[in-house]
């Protein structure tokens, strides 16, 4: 993954959605991927192991969609559900739709983790004081994955040096990263 | 629509005076300048 934004989709008619006005939008994930290490299937994969494609949404906003972007993602996210749905033996509800636009949720509701870590934020602050651009970082994007409980000290070794964090940034994460049970 | 590509406000800033300072104040992480070319966007609602 290069880029991850979390935000709002699936209510054409819905302009400048917020958290407390979401009219029929759903909360959504954008991410982009360089389609030469990971590919559109590999991601759909991951996506149908990441929630229960069968049950019924409660409410717009919590509903799971795929949001496709061109004919070529609508025909792969098609297959992929067809193929859940065998391996399964159930209907998959999840909804496949063209995406009509994404919105950007509020900052707060952005790159949660690395936010919530004073010292690495204010790190990534100060190197992107634009916030658009701060949202657009791999490293920031990378960093807040692993706060979250993702990838393995030994990927974080690997990587440590292109992450662009001073020695404290550096030691917060790696001491975060080696801290917790996996 | 919200589309970025590279970092384009870094872009911006390092051709104005002010970016040439928050420059010398912090470079920029390497992985953000290895972006490729080609570049998709995946758009999901997990529920």
């Amino acid at each position: 993954m290069l880029r991850t934004r979390a935000g709002y989709a699936g209510d054409p008619r819905k302009d400048q959605p917020t958290y407390h006005d979401l009219g029929l939008h759903a909360e959504t994930l954008e991410v982009d991927f360089d389609p030469a290490v990971i590919s559109y299937e590999e991601l759909l994969d991951i996506f149908w192991n990441s929630h229960n494609p069968t049950s019924s949404a409660w409410s717009p906003q919590y509903r799971s969609a795929v949001f496709t972007h061109d004919a070529a993602q609508a025909e792969a996210a098609r297959r992929s559900a067809d193929r859940y749905a065998g391996l399964l033996g159930r209907e998959v509800r999840t909804e496949i739709t063209p995406l009509s636009r994404f919105w950007p949720a509020e900052e707060y509701h952005q790159k949660y983790r690395l936010q919530h870590n004073r010292l690495l934020r204010n790190e990534y602050r100060e190197i992107y004081p634009v916030f658009k651009d701060f949202l657009n970082s791999t490293a920031v994007a990378r960093v807040n994955g692993y706060l979250g409980g993702y990838g393995s000290s030994a990927q974080l070794d690997q990587e440590l040096d292109r992450l662009g964090l001073d020695e404290r940034g550096r030691q917060e994460l790696r001491s975060k990263v080696g801290s917790r049970r996996r | 629509m919200f589309r970025l590509g590279r970092n384009e406000g870094a872009a911006a800033r390092a051709e104005t005076g002010a970016g040439q300072e928050q420059a010398r104040l912090r470079e920029l992480p390497p992985i953000d300048l290895e972006i490729p070319e080609q570049v998709q966007t995946a758009t999901f609602a997990l529920g």
